[in-house]
């Protein structure tokens, strides 16, 4: 491991960054993993494969491994400038999908 | 008596495939295995542990067989690794 | 990913390829903490959810009063006399349950019904046991019994409902998120697949940990996804939010695909008398020749739009078995429900997995053991997180006061927690039969002995805190059947004697609690005070402090 084990070593610019992290990785990844089912499943059924219903169910279950996948994303990566705006981009994009899958 | 059949099956299997490395095979056989009896002896743990899900699956039905074999899996790696770490301690 | 540096001052920390340094450092960082964070409760998951594994015979065990073997009597008898008590003490139900003596669940009779008033207990359903002979309820002790135990795994204790489902929604999260990043971290997972080193310090706990954890994987991944599952939409709401809306109608649509054809009938007011069950049993002896009816359940008795359900034992791995509905003032089948959809199979099956309700005695162990392996992963874990920091420190300097303090706490955690349990049986018997609120004072014990570890492993040295605690745990197990044999007539012998081997299973399985414990507090002891001189190996384990 890479960081210092002692917290009274840690700066608070680090602590931030861990804290911003944590955050990002628990409502980030949460809002991710929605906006993603939520395009999906206005996906397929706009598509015919299956009722939105039955996507959202899928895309539920689904989001858990999408949640642990954006976690384990938010604490390799190394800036967490690159963080903020490619989590809030692509849900952007999966949000806009979804409006227009569902219109 | 299926249940203690397919444990003995996959603890075979699980015994094989140990024996297929040669930290543990040092320690079961107290020799490595040349390259032909560790491919033997995947394979063979490889049949066994197969034949163990089949077995479970034939008796109890996909799901309960599956989680069956599941099980004897676990429990029987369990056993050779007791057998591994009983017999590091002798030596 | 991008290799650039992080925008923090610790930028010396960071090697190029992550915060943490290349992805498997960073995966394991992320195991470290996401796995330690909230171990205290994960841990708590675990022992309370292994140990409802063994629910029912849990509660048959700290329910000495109830029979152990039992008269012979026939389904359609069973039906008769569960609906004539519950006719009679209930006229006005909502529903009324009669649940079979067939599977591990109930030993007699059970009867439930929905009431439509609170009782005088405050309570707006009663549920008892039936005695085949008489028909009259049987006066158990109030216990909160293995279903309290079973039921903290996911609603813990002194908590609201939804508080603590958040909690253990949380921590299963990233239990689920320890197990994955464990997984990607754990570079020679095969070739450590059988390795468990004794006797080697940090080293051992290390292969405890890989061991406990690898071995039951499969076990690991599916308990823990499964956990998440039961409350998909409380943890993952956001797809449902975003798409469909959160109101009732949205929710009510959702299950409803789920479950298909499975409504709830509504009441008319209009009273007709229910058709004699024995002729719908009869009719679902047709459709399942070889299966065992396991309840009736019927749902507005007395009502023209009266339906009844006849449920068989369990044919697979889903948690509600087969069900026929009925009507209960005609006996005309209902058509069957539409069979659930593929995903709704799925989760029903990661549910049933879950439960494993399914299961016979030899996979029912297999669940227990697989759960005590789970609680081991989390307490070598913890044992790691607190060594691997002792280790760290320089010789003849303090550890740091963080390293002290998950040193104790981690007695308290993992052994303190099992002193509570082991407290929470030796209460069952020793509490007064009349205490008022029993079954409470009963929980109460249990958190009163695990408070208490904490206190003792703050005031004591860690050593001897352990020794101390493992030392009490394991009289408190071994003598467990001697204050049930001093405190009822259900004693081991008794149990033996009269073919109760559920009864008789559990002093069987505390008297091996206690030898194991012995073993491992003997090891636990200074060498100098083993009567027989411990190998080499174990020797310098302890002198490392292992």
């Amino acid at each position: 491991m890479a960081t210092n084990s002692t917290t009274s070593k840690l700066s608070a610019a680090y602590r931030w960054d861990m804290t911003a992290r944590v955050f990002l990785s628990l409502f980030g990844g949460a809002i991710w993993a929605s906006t993603l089912g939520a395009f999906c499943a206005a996906l397929f059924a706009w598509i015919g494969w299956m009722p939105l219903v039955q996507g959202v169910h899928i895309m539920t279950l689904f989001s858990f491994l999408a949640w642990c996948g954006v976690a384990m994303w938010v604490f390799y990566e190394a800036s967490l400038k690159v963080i903020t705006t490619r989590l809030v981009g692509s849900a952007g994009v999966f949000y806009l999908l979804f409006l227009l899958f569902k219109a | 008596m299926t249940y203690l059949f397919g444990l003995l099956v996959a603890t075979l299997g699980m015994l094989c495939i140990a024996a297929a490395q040669s930290k543990q095979a040092k320690l079961l056989l107290q020799r490595s295995l040349n390259e032909s009896q560790t491919r033997t002896a995947i394979w063979l743990g490889s049949a066994l542990l197969v034949s163990c899900a089949w077995q479970c699956v034939a008796a109890y039905g996909l799901g309960i067989g599956l989680t069956t074999f599941f099980a004897h899996a676990c429990f029987a790696a369990w056993l050779v690794a007791g057998l591994i770490t009983w017999r590091r301690s002798r030596t | 990913m991008s290799d650039q540096p992080a925008d923090n001052s610790d930028a010396e920390h960071i090697e190029t390829g992550g915060l943490h340094g290349a992805f498997r450092q960073s995966m394991a960082w992320l195991h470290t903490w996401s796995g330690i964070v909230l171990s205290i409760i994960l841990y708590f998951i675990f022992v309370t959810g292994t140990a409802g594994y063994f629910n029912y015979e849990i509660d048959h065990w700290m329910t000495p009063e109830m029979p152990g073997a039992l008269p012979a009597a026939s389904t359609d008898e069973m039906v008769e006399m569960g609906l004539t008590y519950l006719r009679r003490e209930t006229p006005d139900a909502t529903r009324h349950f009669v649940s079979m003596p067939i599977d591990r669940g109930d030993r007699t009779v059970r009867v439930f019904a929905n009431l439509k008033e609170p009782n005088e207990d405050g309570e707006r359903f009663i549920n008892t046991y039936l005695d085949l002979r008489t028909g009259e309820p049987i006066e158990v002790r109030d216990t909160g019994g293995g279903m309290a135990l079973y039921r903290m795994h996911w609603a813990l204790h002194y908590l609201p409902n939804s508080a603590a489902t958040y909690i253990v929604g949380i921590a299963t999260l990233f239990m689920f998120l320890a197990i994955i990043t464990g997984i990607v971290t754990h570079k020679k997972i095969f070739i450590d697949f059988f390795t468990l080193r004794l006797g080697k310090g940090q080293r051992s706990w290390l292969d405890g940990h890989n061991i406990s954890s690898v071995l039951a994987l499969p076990f690991m991944i599916m308990i823990t996804y499964s956990g998440l599952v039961f409350y998909d939409l409380e943890y993952s709401p956001g797809t449902m939010f975003l798409t469909m809306g959160v109101e009732q109608d949205a929710i009510d649509e959702y299950y409803q695909h789920l479950r298909p054809g499975l409504e709830f009938p509504e009441a008319t007011g209009k009273e007709a008398p229910i058709i004699d069950p024995a002729l719908v049993i009869a009719q679902a002896r047709t459709t399942w020749p070889e299966a065992q009816i396991r309840f009736i359940d019927i749902f507005n008795p007395g009502d023209e739009a009266a339906m009844m359900r006849v449920g068989r034992t369990t044919d697979g791995i889903n948690r509600g078995g087969s069900i026929l509905q009925f009507s209960a003032v005609t006996g005309e089948a209902f058509p069957e429900p539409p069979p659930m959809p593929a995903n709704s199979v799925f989760a029903d099956a990661t549910l049933a997995l879950h439960e494993g309700r399914f299961a016979n005695y030899w996979l029912r162990w297999g669940y227990f053991l697989s759960g005590v392996l789970g609680c081991a992963m989390i307490a070598t874990g913890m044992l790691l997180w607190a060594k691997k920091r002792r280790t760290r420190t320089k010789k003849n300097t303090p550890a740091a006061a963080s390293v002290v303090f998950v040193e104790r706490t981690n007695v308290a955690i993992i052994v303190g927690l099992l002193l509570g349990v082991a407290a929470y049986f030796w209460a069952n018997r020793l509490l007064p039969v009349d205490l008022a609120d029993r079954a409470a004072w009963e929980m109460h014990c249990l958190f009163g002995v695990w408070a208490l570890s904490f206190l003792h492993a703050g005031l004591r040295e860690v050593r001897r805190a352990w020794r101390e605690q493992v030392g009490l745990l394991a009289g408190l197990c071994l003598l467990l059947p001697i204050v049930n044999a001093l405190t009822t007539n259900t004693h081991l012998v008794a149990s033996i004697q009269s073919g109760d081997w559920v009864r008789a299973g559990f002093d069987l399985t505390m008297l091996t609690f206690g030898l194991i414990l012995i073993v491992i507090w003997r090891r636990l002891l200074p060498p100098e005070k083993r009567h027989v001189e411990a190998p080499i190996s174990m020797q310098a384990s302890h002198e490392a402090g292992v």
